[in-house]
Parts: C-alpha cells; sequence; structure tokens
C-alpha cells in the first residue's frame, strides 16, 4: 500500500506527495500529459524533440544539469506515445534545487535558436541511427502504420518522416510548449525524505506564480475495427529473417487490458513460457522469439516477434506460431499457468515498487489515468481474471481478422 | 517577489552524514559465509550468490560466461524448463 498526500495549486498544477523517511533521497518528478498521440500528423516527432530541448535552457537558467549535478542530483525523461516525463533525484537537503529548475523550465524555455538548431540535429541523428541504419529499425514504423489507420498510434514516438523534425521553426516549437506544457496539464509528484508541509510550502513559492494555461481537450480519432487480416512482405539488408504480427487490444483501463497481459505472461514471459519453450528449445524454429504489449493509454497492440534460425522457412515458422495461438484458443489454460503469470506479475509490481523513483513515476501515472489511488487496487484487477475470461479474450482477440503480419527477409 | 535567477543554497555533498544500514553476518556448517540485510518495507527477498569463478579463472575464452549461461539450462536431475517454470511461478526472476 502506497500512501501519498494530493493537493491542487490554483493554476492547476495537481502535486502528489509521498513521504518516505526510509531514503536520504528525494524525487521530483513532473509528467506532462502529451505525448506523439497529441501531434499534428503533419509536424510529427514534437513531443520527443520537446524532451530534449527540455535540457537547452529555461528562461531564467541557462544550463539545467550543471546546478544539478553540483546538488548531487541526477536525472532523465521518457516520452511515450501517450506522455512525456521528467524526473531528477537528489539528496534530500537539496530539494530546492530541483524546485528551481524543473519550475523554471515549466514556466518558458529559453527557445533559443542555437539550442533548436542542436537538438534538431541530435533528434535527426537518433532517428537515422536507430530507424533507418540499424537492422530491422523500421520494422516498428511498417507495423505502426498498418495496424492503425486513423489514430495517431501510427507513428512512433521519434516521428513518421525525419523531415518533421527537419522542419520544425523555434515558432512551431513556442506554440507545441504553451499548448501542453502547461501547470494545468501537468502533474507534479515529489517523493521519499520530504514533508508535506514543506512540499507544499515550495510547490507554492516555484510553480504557483507560473500561469495555469487552457486545459487541453484530448479529441484523438478513433481506430475502426479491424475486418480483415493485413500483411506486408518486405526484404532488406538483414541477417536473419524475422516477423511480427500484431493484434488489437483493449485500452489501459478497460478489463481486457489485464486479460491481455496475462496473456503476453503465458506466451512470451520467461524461458518456461509456451512460445519460447516450443519454437527456441524444442522446435528450435528461432534463435529468440517474444510476446508483449506497449502498456498504451488508448486501444493498444498485442506483439509476438521472433528472429528465424537460418535455413527455417517463414512458411514453417509462422505456421507454428499460429498453432500456438490456436491453442491458446482451443485449449483452457490450466490453474497452475494462471496462478505461475499473477504471481510473475504480484513479483514485478512488487519489485517495481522498491524504488522511489519508480513510485513516484507509478503515482504520476495513475494519477494521469484519473486517480492515483489506483496504484494500489492494480494487482487486484490481475486477480480478478479467471481462466475463462483469458480464455474468452484469447479467442476476442486472436482472430485472424483482427491481425497485422509483416515478415522481414533477408536479402 | 520571486528571484528565479538565484539559485537555491546548495548543501555540499562531503558534509552529508549519510550511514548505511548494518548486515547481519554469519556462516553456515560448510563454513559458506552469508551477509543478510532486512531493509524497506516490501515484501520481497533479493538472494545473491558469489563464487570465485569469473573471467580471471578462464582457461579458455568465455568458459565462464558460458558456464554460466548453462546454470538455468538443466542440472542432473531436473530439465531447463522445469527449473524455469520453478523461478518463475514463484514470481523469481
Amino acid at each position: 500500500m502506497i500512501q501519498f498526500d494530493r493537493f491542487v495549486l490554483d493554476n492547476g498544477l495537481r502535486v502528489l506527495v509521498h513521504e518516505d523517511p526510509s531514503t536520504p533521497m528525494a524525487v521530483v518528478n513532473v509528467m506532462y500529459d502529451v505525448g506523439a498521440r497529441d501531434e499534428n500528423p503533419a509536424q510529427t516527432g514534437f513531443a520527443h524533440l520537446f524532451e530534449h530541448l527540455m535540457f537547452g535552457g529555461s528562461v531564467n537558467i541557462k544550463d539545467y544539469d550543471e546546478p544539478l549535478q553540483r546538488a548531487g542530483g541526477e536525472n532523465n525523461a521518457y516520452t511515450t506515445n501517450d506522455l512525456t516525463n521528467y524526473y531528477c533525484q537528489l539528496p534530500a537537503q537539496n530539494i530546492e534545487t530541483a524546485f528551481w529548475l524543473e519550475s523554471d523550465r515549466m514556466l518558458s524555455l529559453a527557445f533559443s535558436e542555437k539550442s533548436l538548431a542542436t537538438q534538431r540535429k541530435v533528434v535527426c541523428e537518433e532517428f537515422k541511427e536507430h530507424y533507418i541504419n540499424k537492422p530491422y529499425g523500421d520494422v516498428w514504423h511498417k507495423m505502426r502504420s498498418l495496424a492503425y489507420t486513423v489514430h495517431p498510434y501510427r507513428w512512433m514516438t521519434i516521428g513518421k518522416e525525419l523531415s518533421h523534425v527537419e522542419n520544425a521553426k523555434i515558432d512551431d516549437v513556442k506554440n507545441f510548449f504553451f499548448k501542453h506544457y502547461r501547470p494545468v496539464n501537468a502533474i507534479l509528484v515529489v517523493a521519499g525524505n520530504v514533508k508535506l508541509e514543506q512540499v507544499k510550502r515550495l510547490a507554492e513559492k516555484w510553480f504557483g506564480p507560473i500561469e495555469m494555461g487552457t486545459k487541453y481537450e484530448r479529441q484523438l480519432p478513433v481506430e475502426p475495427l479491424q475486418t480483415d487480416a493485413r500483411k506486408l512482405e518486405v526484404e532488406a539488408n538483414v541477417p536473419l529473417d524475422a516477423f511480427v504480427k500484431t493484434w488489437h487490444m483493449d485500452a489501459r483501463l478497460s478489463p481486457g487490458y489485464y486479460a491481455a497481459d496475462l496473456l503476453t505472461e503465458i506466451l512470451g514471459g520467461g524461458a518456461a513460457s509456451r512460445l519460447y519453450q516450443t519454437l527456441v528449445k524444442e522446435k528450435q524454429y528461432f534463435s529468440s522469439i517474444d510476446c508483449y504489449h506497449f502498456g498504451s493509454l488508448d486501444a493498444g497492440l498485442v506483439a509476438v516477434d521472433g528472429k528465424l534460425v537460418k535455413g527455417v522457412s517463414m512458411e514453417n515458422a509462422m505456421k507454428a506460431v499460429d498453432e500456438e495461438i490456436e491453442k491458446l484458443k482451443a485449449t483452457k489454460i490450466e490453474t497452475k499457468e494462471l496462478e505461475k503469470v499473477i504471481n510473475r506479475t504480484e513479483s514485478v509490481i512488487a519489485f517495481e515498487d522498491m524504488s522511489v523513483m519508480s513510485r513516484a513515476s507509478s503515482i504520476a501515472l495513475y494519477e494521469l489515468l484519473g486517480d492515483a489511488s489506483m496504484m494500489n487496487t492494480e494487482f487486484q484487477k490481475y486477480q480478478a481474471i479467471t481462466i475463462d475470461s483469458i480464455h474468452d479474450y484469447a479467442n476476442k482477440i486472436f482472430a485472424n481478422t483482427n491481425s497485422n503480419t509483416l515478415l522481414y527477409h533477408a536479402q | 517577489m520571486l528571484d528565479r535567477k538565484i539559485t537555491p543554497t546548495i548543501e555540499e555533498a562531503v558534509h552529508f552524514d549519510l550511514q548505511l544500514k548494518n548486515c547481519d553476518r554469519f556462516t553456515l556448517d560448510n563454513q559458506v559465509p552469508v551477509y543478510a540485510m532486512n531493509a524497506g518495507a516490501q515484501d520481497v527477498v533479493m538472494v545473491e550468490w558469489v563464487f570465485d569463478a569469473g573471467n580471471w579463472y578462464d582457461k579458455q575464452p568465455m568458459v565462464a560466461a558460458t558456464t554460466n549461461f548453462l546454470i538455468k539450462n538443466g542440472t542432473t536431475s531436473k530439465s531447463a524448463y522445469q527449473i524455469n517454470d520453478f523461478f518463475e511461478f514463484h514470481g523469481a526472476y
């Protein structure tokens, strides 16, 4: 049970405080309710570009990292299709340094042409390094645009096209910032060796004077139900044949999400999972195979991906994957297998909660989802999953008409 | 009026009085030393076995790493699947 207090500043900034006197550290976590799904289709990659610009100086502070490091702190950030999260951890005595730094970049970035030019280059290189030059690097570009026709999950956080980031202008960047990076669209979590009254005082002092901004009302196109199997074959200069197959699953807060999560564990969680045991160890068709999902807040994808052992035909390999999926649809799982995946999930949640940094980001995520206290009831939702609900859900999502297959042939 | 150009006072890390929690130490009948620490509120246990068996002892390259990899790939009485399934069932990784 994770304890926390919550209050809201007059400018709409939600603040959550989690006291943990067992650590000498403090964590300051700022989550902005903006991800790649909120981008203009003609200007993708902006949410992620911002993650970089946020380290290029704010209106009153030239350099973010130097003072933080002097205070004994470290920091990082990540952008997903759904949200952007910035966090830093430092000795609790120096927590005000984090308030000073984070509030100044929420107040306004410096928006220097030089910083934009630098970060544009950095992000373009990241795009080329990971998604163009790297073997299999374009798999998820192709898969996302195959599986989604209208929803903005059809592009990756790095962006749909290199040109969108290359052409980013300072005014576009400013508009994006003042639309999304406002107190009313943000959540501040302060955790560790801190006191509620101290956080209230510091939050009022540093974040209180920032103008509220306009609440961003998300109105995203809903992906229509897929009614026919989709398939794409590509050939590229890669060492081994590979594939990715996906099926649409339910959104983060639906009961189906928890069934889907357990299904990915049954198929791909660990070395004793079904796909690994059958296809890597016994049949030896694949050198690696995984089953996972992205925890997407809107309706997401369950994915299976694998690399074929040299000499195995794509046809046989895909047939073997389909057989495992069909087994799951035809025969209900045993009680012991359900217990195993629920135990694994309980363990992951417990280990995640060990680090104060990860507790802080979880509190922020559940607050973004609507209620931070859901963090404490999350495991019950897994416990409510039964053998029958797993079976029904497998039959619901693993329909051929709901599938997208990308076959990636080595030249 | 708040002056955001002024850096809050930073306490230098060398002044911190950081105390690591003490650990218990005892020896098993077979002389294996055990170090134990009860810390944190979480309902989890972490166990590590440390062997004097790293790359330093390699007579050929990769032998230490390969041996390590084989730890979870079968014993004289249990298959890799049985070992992995057992640990995974108990939520261990």
